[in-house]
C-alpha cells in the first residue's frame, strides 16, 4: 500500500484520542475483496457494515493499512452479531488479522449486535495491514474494529454508542460541506430517476441522492425486479430506466442498468450522488431546509440545501425525518370502505393492524458443468423444514406481525436468507442434482410497502374500482390491485416464507396530482411506493413504471414550483391548467 | 335444450330414494374435501336457478339439509359446452358447494366420464388434479381470461435465461390436468363465478340462530369465520366457551380474528386470559405476537400469565420477547425483585438467542 493513502485513511477513518484509542469503520476499509457494504440497516444498527456473502464459500479479505498512535498493547473489539443463533455453529464468522497475527478469537458468535472482545494484541509496528478473514461464506458481518489500551469495552448499542461513535471519530452530525440544488430527489429508483430526469429537462439543477453504487432500486440488478405498469403520459421519459419483462432474478437486468445509467448520467444538470444515503431532513416550520447525507463508505457528509424535496426512498424517509404525517400497516375496511368479500379479512380487516405486504429477497441457480457441494446449513431447518427449491420468486415474501418493514428489515433479509440457503440444500440433495449452483442471492431486502405519506389526496383503492377521474389525474394505470398475504395465514403447515396474491381487475384509473405531495410539509413531494395511498390502494400502482410515472409528474411539477416560487400545493390550486398542459405535452415528445 | 338435458340427466346414475314426498339421491361424490362427508343428508329440495348471461346455460342449484333440517350444502348438475378453437363437447359433472357458496366435491355422471382432448378419459389422477384445481380459490387461472392462457410471450427465449420465459404458462400447466386446459378452465369459472356467490345469498335467507351455533360449532374454517363475523363484540361474552377452543383449534387467520375482536372485558377476565396463554406453544407465530400484544394492552393482567407466558421465552421471536419484557415493566409492582430473577434464570437456562433483552432489566 501507498504511504499517500495511509495518511488518508489516517485522517478520515483513524482518528486517535488520548488514552490510545481508535475506531476502524469496516466499510471504510480501502480493499474489500469479496466483502461488500451493507447500509441497509444503518437506522437501526448504527452504521454501514461489510457482509460476507459469498453463497457458502468464503470470501476474499478485505485490507486495510493502519497506522497505530503507538507501539505497545491493545485491546480490540469486534462490533458484530451471530446472525443466526442457536446450537450449531454460528454460520457467519470470521477472524482478523493484525499484521502477522490472526487473532484466536473467531467473531461472529454473539447474539444482536455487540463488541466481541479479540484479546489483547502487541504491536511493534506503528503501520500494520489489518485483514478480515471470512471463514464460511456465510453473511459474516463486522461493522467496526476498536483498538484501545485500556480494557474498556465501548457502548453496545442505541443512542450511547452513537453519541460514543462522535466522539472516538471525532465527527460532527452536522456537515461542514453545503451545496445548494434546486431540486433535490432522495432515492435512485425508477420513481427518483424519473423525476431527476423530468425536473433537468424542464432546466432545474438537480441533486439524485442515492444509497447504491447503481442505480434502479428494486429493478436494478441489486435487486432485479422487472417493471410492470403503462407509461402514462411519460413514455419517452420511462423507456430511458424501464426494463424488459424478464423473470424476476434474470441477470438481463445488467443490460437495463448500463441502459439506465447511461439515460440518466447524460443529463449535465442531474449531479448523481451515488453511494450517498440521507440520514436527516432539516426543517423549520413545515418547510425542509435540507438534508443530511453520508458516504456509505467513507463516511464523507454533505448538507443539501434546495427549496423542494422529492422523497423517492421507498420507505418515506425524508418525510418521517422531516415529521410529515405518514400511515403504515392494514386500515380498518371501514376506513376508507375498501371491503371485497371475496377475500374477507385477507384483503382488509375488520380491526386496523400493522401488516403489510412483505419484502423479498431474489435468488437463481443455474447448473455449472462440474459437480459441486454444498456445505450443510442446519442453522436453516427450522425455517425450512424439508422445502426444497431450485430457484426463488416474488412468492418468496416475508411479513410477520411482529416485524416492521423497516425497523428490522435485517431480520427479515436474514430470514429469507435462511429459507434460500435451506432450500437450496434440500434440492442439492435430490439425484441429478450435482452441478447446481448459485447464480446470485441479492443481500438486499426488496421491499414492497413501508411507510406511506399522507398527501392532500389518499389514493385509495375505491378510486381504483370506480376510475375516479381528477382534475389533475397525472398518473394512469391499468394494472390489476394486487395484494398479498402470507401462505401460513390459512395453512399453519405453510413455510413462512412464501405468499399469496389477490388480484382485483380493474378498467383504467387515476392517480391525482394531489397524492403525491405532503399534506403538511409545505415543499415536499413523494413519489414510489411512499407516495399517498391506503393499503389496499398501494396494491395496483406500487410497480415501477407506474411509480416512475409519479415521479415524473413531481419533477414537472418542481418546474412550476420553481417558475412562480410557490409550493406543490400552490401547483394544483393557482396553476393546475399550466402544470397539466405540462404533463400533457410529454406525450407529443414521444419519438 | 340445454335445461332439458340438465332435467333429464339429473337422476340417472344416481340412486334415487322416496322418503316422503321428496324424492332425493344419495350423495356420495367421488371427490370431497377433507371432512366433508354426504351421509347425514336427509333431504333436498330445489333452492334457485341461475342463468350464466354470457351463454344462457341455466343451473339448477338444490339445497340438501340435514337431519335436523338445517342446511347443510348444495349442489348442481352441470352439463356445459367446453370449447376449444375448433370444436365443442359437452362435459356432465356433478358439482357440490358448501352454505358459502365454496367447493367442496364434485362426482362424475354414469356413464358420462369426463375427457380430456381427443376424448381419452380422465384417469383417476385426473380427477384428483382436477379436484386439488378446484380446492384452490385463488388459482392462478382465476384471474385469467381465456385467450391468456397461453403467454403471448412463452417462445420467447432469452439469451441469458435458461429457460423459456413463458412461466406463467409453467405455472397454468402445473395447475390443470393435463390435455384438459379448456374443460379445467371452463369448470373452475362456473364453480367459482356467480353461483358461489348466489348460493351464499341462498343460505342468507335461512340463516337464523341455529344455523349460527351450527357453523360456529363447525371444524370447517370458513364457516368458523363466517359466524363469527356475524357476532358482536358482545355475543362474544355468551358463546365464550366455543371462542376459547377456536382460539386454541383454528386456523391462524380465524384465531387472530378472535383475538382482534375481544371485548376488552375478556381480555381482562383473569381466568379466561391464563386459559388463552396455556395455548401459547401450540399457537403460530403471529397468532403469539397478537395474543402478547392483547395481554400487554388489558388494563388487568394475570400474575400466573406472566409466569405461564415465561415458559415459552424459547419459542418467542425477539420482537415478542421485547413486548414479555414491557408487560413484565409494566406489571413491575406485582413481580418481587426475586421472581424477576427465577423468570431470568428460567431464560437462561432455555433461551440463549435473545436472553440479552433481559440485561438491562431490574429492579
Ligand atoms: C420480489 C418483488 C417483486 C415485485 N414485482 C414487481 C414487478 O414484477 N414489477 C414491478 O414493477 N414492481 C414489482 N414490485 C414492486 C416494486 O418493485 C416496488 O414497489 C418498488 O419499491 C417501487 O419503486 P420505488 O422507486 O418506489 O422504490 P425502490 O425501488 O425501493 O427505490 C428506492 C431507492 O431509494 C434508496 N434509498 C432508500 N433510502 C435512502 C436514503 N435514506 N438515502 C438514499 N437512498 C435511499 C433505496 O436504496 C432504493 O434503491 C415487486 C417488489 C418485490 C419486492
Amino acid at each position: 500500500m501507498k504511504k499517500g493513502i495511509i495518511v488518508f485513511l489516517f485522517l478520515f477513518n483513524v482518528l486517535t484520542l488520548p488514552s490510545q484509542s481508535f475506531l476502524i469503520e469496516a466499510e471504510s476499509f480501502d480493499t474489500k475483496g469479496g466483502w461488500v457494504v451493507d447500509p441497509q440497516f444503518v437506522e437501526q444498527m448504527g452504521s454501514p457494515y461489510l457482509l460476507a456473502h459469498g453463497l457458502g464459500e468464503p470470501v476474499e479479505n478485505a485490507e486495510m493499512e493502519v497506522k497505530f498512535p503507538t507501539q505497545g498493547k491493545y485491546h480490540v473489539w469486534v462490533r458484530t452479531k451471530n446472525w443466526v443463533p442457536g446450537e450449531w455453529e454460528p454460520p457467519g464468522r470470521f477472524q482478523v488479522r493484525v499484521g502477522e497475527k490472526v487473532l484466536d478469537q473467531e467473531f461472529g458468535v454473539t447474539p444482536g449486535w455487540s463488541w466481541e472482545y479479540g484479546g489483547e494484541i502487541e504491536i511493534s509496528e506503528r503501520e500494520t495491514e489489518i485483514e478480515l478473514v471470512d471463514l464460511t461464506g456465510f453473511d459474516g458481518r463486522c461493522d467496526a474494529i476498536y483498538f484501545s489500551t485500556e480494557e474498556k469495552v465501548p457502548p453496545a448499542r442505541g443512542e450511547d454508542l452513537a453519541q460514543w461513535r462522535f466522539e472516538v471519530t471525532n465527527q460532527k452530525n452536522v456537515p461542514e460541506k453545503v451545496e445548494h440544488f434546486d431540486y433535490v430527489v432522495v432515492g435512485g429508483g425508477i420513481a427518483g430517476c424519473a423525476s431527476a430526469i423530468a425536473a433537468a429537462e424542464q432546466g432545474l439543477k438537480v441533486a439524485l441522492i442515492h444509497d447504491r453504487p447503481v442505480l434502479g432500486g428494486n429493478a436494478s440488478s441489486e435487486i432485479r425486479v422487472h417493471t410492470l405498469g403503462i407509461y402514462g403520459h411519460f413514455e419517452r421519459i420511462l423507456r430511458m430506466l424501464d426494463t424488459k419483462h424478464y423473470p424476476n432474478g434474470s441477470p438481463e437486468a445488467y443490460a437495463e442498468d448500463r441502459k439506465r445509467h447511461k439515460n440518466v448520467e447524460k443529463y449535465e444538470n442531474i449531479h448523481l450522488y451515488l453511494n450517498w444515503r440521507a440520514y436527516d431532513a432539516n426543517t423549520d416550520d413545515d418547510v425542509i431546509e435540507s438534508v443530511d447525507a453520508r458516504h456509505t463508505s467513507t463516511g464523507e457528509r454533505i448538507r443539501f440545501e434546495a427549496p423542494l424535496f422529492a422523497d423517492c426512498t421507498g420507505d418515506g424517509w425524508i418525510g418521517f425525518w422531516a415529521g410529515a404525517e405518514f400511515m403504515y400497516g392494514r386500515e380498518s375496511v371501514d376506513k376508507f370502505d375498501e371491503g371485497w368479500e371475496e377475500f374477507g379479512e385477507l384483503w382488509s380487516p375488520e380491526e386496523p393492524d400493522g401488516v403489510v405486504m412483505g419484502s423479498s429477497v431474489l435468488w437463481r441457480t443455474y447448473k455449472d458443468d462440474k459437480s459441486y457441494k454444498f456445505p450443510e446449513v442446519p442453522w436453516t431447518k427450522d425455517v425450512v423444514g424439508d422445502f426444497a427449491a431450485d430457484k426463488g420468486t416474488w412468492h418468496w415474501e416475508y411479513s410477520r406481525a411482529d416485524m416492521h418493514q423497516v425497523h428490522d428489515a435485517e431480520e427479515i433479509r436474514d430470514h429469507m436468507l435462511r429459507a434460500i440457503y435451506g432450500s437450496f440444500a434440500n434440492e442439492k440433495k435430490k439425484p441429478g442434482n450435482e452441478q447446481l449452483r448459485f447464480e446470485w442471492v441479492s443481500y438486499l431486502v426488496g421491499k414492497r410497502e413501508s411507510r406511506r405519506l399522507i398527501g392532500d389526496h389518499v389514493f385509495t383503492f375505491n378510486d381504483a374500482r370506480d376510475q375516479t377521474q381528477f382534475p389533475d389525474s397525472v398518473v394512469v394505470e391499468i394494472r390489476e390491485v394486487d395484494v398479498h398475504y402470507q401462505q401460513n395465514l390459512k395453512d399453519a403447515s405453510k413455510p413462512d416464507f412464501l405468499s399469496k396474491a389477490m388480484f382485483y381487475k380493474t378498467g383504467k384509473y387515476y392517480i391525482p396530482y394531489r397524492s403525491l405531495y405532503s399534506r403538511d410539509i409545505k415543499n415536499m413531494f413523494m413519489a414510489g411506493r411512499c407516495f399517498s395511498a391506503s393499503h389496499v390502494g398501494l396494491g395496483g400502482p406500487r410497480v415501477m413504471r407506474t411509480t416512475g410515472q409519479m415521479g415524473a409528474a413531481v419533477g414537472l411539477a418542481a418546474s412550476i414550483c420553481k417558475k412562480y416560487g410557490i409550493t406543490p400545493r400552490e401547483v394544483y390550486k393557482e396553476h393546475l391548467d399550466e402544470y397539466m398542459n405540462l404533463v400533457l405535452s410529454q406525450n407529443e415528445k414521444v419519438n | 335444450m340445454l335445461k332439458l338435458a340438465t332435467g333429464i340427466l339429473l337422476f340417472i346414475g344416481q340412486i334415487a330414494f322416496l322418503q316422503g314426498d321428496t324424492a332425493f339421491i344419495e350423495h356420495n361424490p367421488v371427490m370431497a374435501v377433507d371432512g366433508w362427508d354426504f351421509s347425514d343428508v336427509s333431504s333436498e329440495k330445489p333452492a334457485f336457478l341461475l342463468t350464466d348471461d354470457s351463454t344462457l346455460i341455466e343451473y339448477d342449484v338444490v339445497m340438501l339439509s340435514d337431519e335436523e333440517e338445517l342446511p347443510y350444502a348444495y349442489t348442481s348438475e352441470i352439463v356445459t359446452p367446453v370449447c376449444d378453437d375448433t370444436l365443442c363437447a359437452l362435459m356432465n359433472i356433478r358439482v357440490y358447494w358448501n352454505l358459502l357458496g365454496n367447493y367442496v366435491g364434485f362426482d362424475t355422471v354414469a356413464g358420462k366420464p369426463l375427457t380430456k382432448n381427443d376424448h381419452i378419459e380422465f384417469r383417476n389422477n385426473d380427477y384428483v388434479k382436477l379436484h386439488n384445481l378446484l380446492m384452490d380459490d385463488n388459482s392462478i387461472i382465476k384471474r385469467k381470461a381465456k385467450k391468456e392462457l397461453f403467454d403471448r410471450e412463452k417462445n420467447r427465449v432469452s439469451e441469458l435465461v435458461d429457460a423459456v420465459t413463458g412461466a406463467t404458462a409453467k405455472e397454468v400447466k402445473e395447475a390443470v390436468v393435463d390435455g384438459a386446459l379448456y374443460s379445467c378452465y371452463t369448470l373452475y369459472h362456473i364453480v367459482h363465478g356467480p353461483l358461489s356467490d348466489s348460493i351464499q345469498s341462498d343460505m342468507e335467507r335461512h340463516f337464523n340462530t341455529s344455523l349460527q351455533e351450527k357453523l360456529l360449532g363447525s371444524q370447517h374454517a370458513d364457516y368458523q369465520l363466517y359466524a363469527l363475523k356475524s357476532l358482536n363484540k358482545s355475543d362474544f361474552m355468551s358463546y365464550q366457551d366455543r371462542i376459547i377452543e377456536l382460539i386454541n383449534g383454528a386456523i391462524p387467520l380465524n384465531r387472530i380474528y378472535i383475538m382482534k375482536k375481544m371485548p376488552a372485558e375478556m381480555w381482562r377476565n383473569v381466568d379466561f386470559q391464563l386459559d388463552i396463554v396455556k395455548g401459547f406453544e401450540d399457537f403460530d407465530v403471529n397468532s403469539r405476537t397478537h395474543l402478547l400484544n392483547y395481554i400487554y394492552k388489558s388494563d388487568v393482567i394475570n400474575f400466573k400469565s406472566i409466569v405461564e407466558l415465561a415458559k415459552y421465552l424459547f419459542l418467542m421471536t425477539r420482537n415478542q420477547v421485547k413486548v414479555y419484557v414491557r408487560i413484565l415493566t409494566k406489571e413491575k409492582s406485582k413481580v418481587s425483585p426475586e421472581e424477576l430473577e427465577l423468570i431470568k434464570d428460567m431464560l437462561k437456562g432455555v433461551n440463549t438467542q435473545h436472553g440479552y433483552l433481559f440485561n438491562d432489566l431490574t429492579w
